[in-house]
């Protein structure tokens, strides 16, 4: 409840903050869409010269995509602003203030900076799901789309560990930046889904970086092609990778010296 | 002329200085530069392969080809960084290099040349791993490897005196991004980045043919792969220079009026 409570303050603070700068969304909301357009101009010309892609159909990529745009704008809405701070704070010695706090740290830092404008994203993202979903004309209910709520929270919840993991590391490793970097470019292979790639690069991408769990399966959920297997896999992934980044970030914190030190 | 190439070496090895101190980020962030074209080389080589083996004129391994090649112009055209004079001219930074007794110009264009020196060594080892990872076929020709040497620096200076150019209207307003976010949305497809030009419908064909944006990319890649007659060789490093020719001309009128438009804040 209480937690429920932190993240409610923190989202109408960042909320207030965003809203003086109103001109920032009509750019984001030109960088959304002009993005979104260049993906299904690039969907297109696959299917241009194909009828299928590994077994998907265009319509089904479709869902990709719109899963693509949603669990990206979460990325970038809340993890990806809230570890770059951290990040910095870790360097600078800043971390300080936020360690004085009487609150669980790793929340803090986990909301630490939000950029609300990049919601937009999430609602373009649902917009095309349901769109690609009424066109494939399955009829998509109650069960799929409790399936598809738990594959995406679970796929949310690993991208947030393996931030949370990476910018851990910056307490031992001072510059992160490329690898930060890096990191945000392989997101973009999650466009396509998985099966497309060869064996030892689908691996990189469902093991090493949760692009598979956080695109590629909650789009199968939609598509009729989800496994109890793969769900269930997902969900004890998600719950050991929020354990494992937690142990690491305490192991981390006690490494951290502040600024004053 | 000699106080010119003197500024070039000076700034060419400060730069070539810094950034050997920082290897391992360097080595990081062309692992970053991979990610692109392996994701759409093997989007084009499942398309390949589900057509029978072939789409528009390219085989799988040659998609491969295509991709590998891909990575080593696109590192060498990558120009201007379009942000940077919206920055130094909101800024102000501009001033002190406005009092200087060389065009801003050349000192960016040395400063860049100089991480070509850096990225083209770490290079080597990314072109080695593609090739192992996925097997590219390319029929080399003579004369024509010899013709992409000169292309290659054209497609350079053409791409980067064109987002110069670009990047000072900037002088007029602060916000360039949206318009660069266009640009670069063309470019795209159809300067070859997502998919040889051939890939496209006809009609984005013709516009990419009327437009400057394959003579940086596609036209070099074209003739690593040897897919051109030496006439066709001949013509392509005539409209590159043309392109080339226009840029600057484009770059000095912009410069000429923006530069009385500015009004340093501070300094």
């Amino acid at each position: 409840m209480r937690t429920l409570r932190l993240i409610w303050v923190f989202l109408r603070l960042s909320a207030l903050n965003e809203f003086q700068y109103r001109a920032n969304l009509v750019m984001q909301l030109f960088n959304s869409v002009l993005d979104l357009s260049i993906g299904l101009a690039g969907l297109a010309l696959v299917f241009y010269h194909t009828e299928s892609l590994a077994g998907w159909l265009p319509e089904e990529l479709l869902v990709v995509v719109g899963v693509h745009v949603l669990t990206g704008g979460l990325l970038r809405t809340v993890i990806q602003p809230s570890m770059g701070k951290l990040m910095e704070d870790i360097g600078e010695g800043t971390l300080d203030y936020t360690l004085t706090k009487p609150e669980d740290a790793q929340l803090l830092v986990s909301l630490g900076r939000m950029e609300l404008w990049r919601s937009v994203d999430v609602l373009l993202g649902i917009g095309v799901i349901v769109y690609a979903s009424w066109q494939l004309g399955q009829n998509v209910g109650l069960l799929e789309t409790a399936l598809f709520s738990l594959a995406l929270i679970s796929g949310s919840l690993l991208i947030y560990a393996f931030w949370l993991g990476l910018t851990t590391s910056a307490f031992w490793v001072v510059r992160m930046w490329a690898v930060f970097e890096f990191f945000e470019s392989l997101y973009q292979a999650g466009r396509w889904p998985v099966g497309i790639y060869p064996d030892w690069l689908r691996i990189g991408l469902t093991f090493l970086v949760p692009v598979a769990f956080a695109v590629t399966v909650p789009s199968e959920a939609l598509t009729d092609r989800l496994t109890p297997n793969t769900l269930v896999l997902a969900i004890v992934l998600a719950f050991g990778a929020m354990l494992l980044s937690r142990l690491f970030w305490r192991i981390g914190l006690r490494r951290y010296s502040g600024a004053s030190a | 002329m000699r106080v010119l190439r003197n500024v070039y070496l000076a700034q060419f090895r400060t730069y070539l200085a810094e950034n050997f101190q920082y290897r391992v980020q360097l080595g990081i962030s062309i692992l970053g530069i991979m990610v692109e074209p392996v994701i759409y080389m093997i989007v084009w080589i499942n398309v390949a392969e589900a057509q029978g083996g072939a789409v528009a004129g390219y085989t799988a391994s040659e998609f491969a080809g295509y991709f590998v090649a891909w990575t080593v112009v696109r590192q060498f055209n990558i120009g201007w960084s379009p942000w940077g004079m919206e920055h130094r001219i909101r800024t102000g930074e501009l001033s002190p290099q406005l009092l200087r007794p060389v065009h801003p110009f050349h000192i960016d264009t040395a400063t860049l040349l100089g991480l070509k020196v850096v990225t083209s060594l770490a290079l080597i080892p990314t072109i080695v791993l593609l090739t192992l990872l996925f097997r590219p076929e390319i029929h080399f020709v003579p004369w024509s490897l010899v013709a992409f040497l000169p292309s290659l620096i054209l497609a350079f200076f053409l791409r980067h005196v064109l987002m110069y150019a670009m990047s000072l209207t900037a002088f007029w307003t602060t916000r360039v991004t949206a318009m660069f976010q266009i640009f670069f949305a063309f470019e795209f497809f159809l300067s070859g980045r997502i998919a040889p030009l051939t890939v496209l419908p006809e009609w984005a064909q013709r516009l990419a043919a009327a437009l400057p944006f394959q003579w940086s990319l596609y036209f070099p890649l074209e003739l690593v792969l040897g897919r051109l007659t030496p006439e066709q060789a001949l013509a392509g490093l005539g409209t590159q220079a043309i392109w080339l020719v226009a840029s600057v001309a484009m770059l000095l009128l912009i410069w000429r009026f923006g530069v009385r438009r500015y009004a340093a804040v501070g300094g």
